[in-house]
């Protein structure tokens, strides 16, 4: 071929060749761009159902749906079980999820654990903060515990007694609410007892012993108490913590004094997105510990208090 | 700026004159093809753009339209209801005689899918009836509720509320309801007597949800539609969870200003595209929402292939506009390459071109130019030679009128004298002289025959100056056979005898010699006569005609014509020099080229 043939022909059509390449090259990313690659994420559960957590639960759903996520919950057998959640744990990063939530049942039981798959994917903790996590996505729990001893305060005078219900692990997030209460409480001259056990059990002990008040730092141990307390003539003050149906309906019905709620929707969907972000490895603001507000029975049909009480589901 | 202006126009003129007119063409056509595809693209675009906002206002405002139909649908439904209850159940039954919550019951199952509850309330805020549930929450005080107070302000009136969670009945399964409540003003009849009481009509809040969810707006753009009250209240967001939970805002105060239509706004460093529609009886607003900023993206993506496909046009029109321009302007380069080869002096150039008509034309104007020009060199070449010739006829004819008269003056003396036998010898010579000059009318000679002719000339002379100068003349061999012109030996002889033999007393010499330098010829006439300074020499050969009149004795015209005759005939190079210093003698230096019969043909002018 002659060279003058070449710059006449060939290298102008080599040219749009190029051309036609880059117009390809800057068109192709930007429609891949719109949306993100499906990203698997397992959600494992404290609870062996998850009704407990189901406002949470849409949270994560509607991130989900945003963010391209594709969600997995996994709940142990036995409720509370940090060595099914530890199992639990292993099973999922081995078989190679890239993000997990997870809602620990006793921070030294799991730490091992939580390290191991914290290296080998995004993990966020939800209800109790751990140290080796990517991120943790809730409540401060040890302020929630003292603003629960606090509201207590004013319903039991100096010397008399709160029974604070156990949670199963005192190694959680739940458990570090109850000691910041205990600590508030004693350091104002309260009394204080323990208590871990069915409605039943409750009830026969508010019933025998003389109790003020009573705390459930978390809404299934809230929902026993309440249940208690509506088999009593005259129950002792009970606050909680949690806001399911059954807390809101002990609540209308004055079992329940006065709830600490948090908005549960907003804390399962920024779980999925600080997660998915983690696992994608974009930039992620430090998130800060959620809000909580108090709320009794005489308001708690606000507007405001309806929206935190009652999402709305279809 | 005005500096800039004639900056840019002079290297534009400057990139003018430098190009070809090839490139010129394709700059040309291409700058005016890309100008008007820039031009039609821009105009396509942003009407393609226009018009696509439009169609997407005018969608949304479909859509919107189709919803509040829906929507007025659900809610006629309600009002139905309402209707039926008071009109059918409430209206017709004395309170006094039965209660009215089997009929109420009926009503509930007949539209269940839509309804949570119905219930009429007196006055007070007592209850009358209910259904489903039946048993009001000892905690509630229905007289406290917005709709009920609502109903009892604008009696005459249909009240829907924003949604809010049923709290009024007491439910076994503790179950809340979000709910739509219509609220009015009803009389209810007790033993006759007609006193007030609230109807409440609670439509379930899952209604309004079928209704606008999986509304398409904006062709998966990502729009999106919610309902509010004429307050701006939220009614329905398809993202009302992450709006209560704080995760999201929502323009909505600002929404609630709106009149019906389409709106642009910008929100959070969005823009976007709004429309709005009330809907009846309620003053809700249907609020459709189309972020621009996706419909921007995909007209950048729409821009970029648009500036892609220019390139790629601007390429090929350069890569057609070169080709083009080139066919164009080939015929007219031929033209150009053939008017340079014929600058350059190339005598056969074949200056015909096909191509359009106007070249063709100028082609043929050029070829005839050339030849016209070519004959008028020929003729100015042709009258030159004339005129050369001429002048040297002349100059040569210049010789001999004093020449002929003098002799034959002399020999006419001798004859008188009785000098007969010197009288023979001179006129002898005289006709040798002649024959030798008029060589048959042939300019160029032999040096050997110009040395004769010189001969002749001497002794004529001698005989005429009764001896007082002797003359030798001599040729190296071979030179004689060379040719040269004739009569150039003379007119030398003629000076030297008339300035330097004049006042010899037969001591006066004269050498002719004649010799080969290199590839040149010297004839040498010299003389022991008295000389000449140095001004006097630089004056014989000035051919500007400053000294001197010609035919003015001394005036040396003789040496000038030859001179002259040798320099046209052979060139610049050759002719006489002068060697002369006072009382020293004069050296006359003949330079000629060394011809021979070959060589001298074309110098040779053949007479008849």
């Amino acid at each position: 071929m002659s060279g003058r043939r070449f710059t006449r022909w060939v290298l102008p059509l080599l040219m749009l060749g190029v051309l036609l390449l880059l117009l390809l090259l800057i068109l192709y990313p930007t429609r891949a761009q719109q949306r993100p690659e499906l990203l698997e994420m397992s959600v494992i559960s404290r609870e062996a159902e998850g009704s407990a957590w189901a406002t949470a639960r849409q949270g994560m759903e509607q991130a989900a749906a945003d963010l391209n996520v594709e969600l997995r919950f996994l709940y142990p057998a036995q409720s509370d079980s940090a060595q099914e959640q530890g199992q639990l744990l292993r099973r999922e990063v081995e078989s190679g999820a890239s993000a997990i939530l997870l809602f620990p049942a006793d921070r030294e039981a799991l730490a091992e654990e939580v390290r191991s798959a914290a290296a080998r994917a995004a993990l966020v903790t939800l209800e109790t903060d751990m140290a080796d996590a990517a991120a943790y996505v809730g409540v401060d729990n040890a302020a929630l515990g003292e603003a629960l001893g606090r509201a207590a305060l004013n319903g039991v005078p100096r010397g008399e007694t709160v029974l604070l219900v156990l949670a199963a692990s005192q190694r959680s997030g739940v458990g570090d609410r109850l000691a910041a209460a205990e600590a508030l409480l004693k350091s104002e001259g309260r009394k204080v007892r323990h208590f871990a056990g069915t409605a039943d059990a409750l009830a026969e002990t508010l019933s025998r012993e003389k109790v003020q008040a009573v705390i459930a730092f978390e809404a299934s141990s809230l929902e026993r108490a309440a249940a208690a307390a509506g088999r009593l003539e005259d129950p002792p003050l009970l606050y909680g913590a949690g806001s399911t149906p059954a807390v809101t309906a002990g609540l209308e019905q004055g079992h329940i004094t006065a709830i600490l709620a948090q908005n549960a929707f907003s804390s399962g969907y920024l779980a999925v997105e600080s997660a998915a972000r983690l696992a994608r490895r974009e930039a992620a603001e430090a998130l800060e510990p959620l809000p909580f507000f108090t709320v009794r029975r005489e308001n708690m049909y606000d507007p405001e208090n309806q929206k935190l009480l009652f999402p709305v589901t279809w | 700026m005005a500096g800039l202006s004639a900056s840019l126009r002079r290297r534009w003129r400057e990139l003018y004159h430098r190009s070809s007119i090839q490139v010129i063409l394709s700059l040309f056509f291409t700058a005016v093809a890309v100008v008007g595809m820039v031009f039609l693209g821009l105009t396509l675009f942003l009407r393609f753009s226009a018009s696509n906002n439009a169609l997407l206002a005018e969608n949304s405002q479909r859509v919107l339209s189709q919803v509040n139909l829906n929507l007025d649908a659900r809610l006629r439904e309600m009002m139905r209801v309402s209707d039926a209850a008071y009109y059918q159940v409430i209206k017709d039954a004395d309170l006094a005689e039965g209660n009215i919550d089997r009929d109420l019951e009926l009503l509930y199952y007949t539209s269940r899918e839509s309804l949570v509850s119905i219930a009429v309330f007196s006055d007070g805020g007592g209850l009358i009836a209910a259904a489903p549930l039946g048993t009001l929450k000892n905690s509630v005080s229905p007289e406290r509720e917005s709709w009920f107070a609502a109903a009892q302000e604008r009696i005459e009136n249909l009240h829907f509320s924003t949604p809010h969670v049923q709290n009024l009945f007491v439910d076994p399964d503790y179950r809340y309801r979000w709910v739509v409540s219509l609220s009015r003003h009803v009389e209810l009849t007790r033993d006759g007597a007609i006193e007030s009481g609230v109807l409440l009509v609670d439509m379930s809040y899952s209604g309004i949800e079928q209704i606008c969810k999986d509304v398409d707006l904006g062709a998966g753009q990502g729009g999106y539609l919610y309902l509010m009250d004429g307050a701006g209240e939220i009614v329905y967001h398809p993202r009302q969870q992450l709006i209560n939970a704080g995760l999201l805002e929502e323009n909505n105060a600002a929404a609630a200003a709106y009149a019906d239509g389409s709106h642009d706004e910008i929100f959070r460093g969005q823009r976007r595209q709004v429309t709005v529609k009330t809907v009846g009886y309620t003053g809700w607003k249907l609020v459709g929402v189309v972020p621009s900023e996706n419909l921007w993206d995909n007209y950048g993506q729409l821009l970029l292939f648009f500036l892609f496909i220019i390139i790629f046009s601007v390429f090929l029109l350069v890569l057609v506009n070169l080709r083009l321009s080139a066919w164009l302007t080939a015929p007219l380069k031929k033209l150009d390459l053939a008017v340079k080869e014929l600058e350059a002096g190339q005598e056969t150039v074949d200056l015909r071109v096909n191509g359009p008509y106007e070249v063709e034309h100028l082609s043929r104007s050029v070829q005839s130019m050339v030849s016209t020009m070519r004959h008028l060199m020929d003729d100015i070449l042709q009258q030159e030679e004339q005129k050369r010739r001429s002048e040297l006829d002349v100059l040569q004819s210049q010789i001999n009128p004093h020449f002929l008269y003098n002799t034959l003056d002399s020999v006419i003396w001798m004859t008188e004298n009785g000098r007969t036998e010197d009288a023979v010898v001179m006129l002898t010579s005289l006709a040798r002289f002649f024959r030798i000059s008029l060589s048959r009318g042939s300019n160029i000679i032999t040096v050997g025959e110009e040395l004769e002719h010189a001969r002749h000339y001497l002794t004529i002379q001698k005989m005429r100056y009764k001896n007082k100068f002797s003359a030798d003349i001599s040729a190296a061999d071979g030179v004689e056979d060379l040719c040269t012109i004739k009569l150039i030996v003379q007119p030398i002889l003629e000076n030297a005898i008339y300035h330097g033999m004049d006042y010899a007393d037969g001591d006066g010499k004269i050498c002719v010699s004649a010799f080969r330098e290199g590839e040149d010829v010297i004839i040498e006439v010299s003389d022991n006569g008295p000389g000449m300074p140095e001004e006097v020499v630089a004056r014989l050969l000035d051919q500007s005609g400053a000294y001197g009149a010609a035919g003015s004795k001394g005036s040396g015209i003789g040496l000038r014509n030859v001179h002259r005759r040798i320099q046209l005939t052979f060139g610049r190079e050759y002719g006489l020099t002068i060697l002369s210093e006072p009382d020293d003698g004069t050296v006359v230096r003949i330079r000629l080229p060394a011809l021979d019969e070959e060589g001298s043909r074309r110098y040779r002018k053949e007479g008849g």
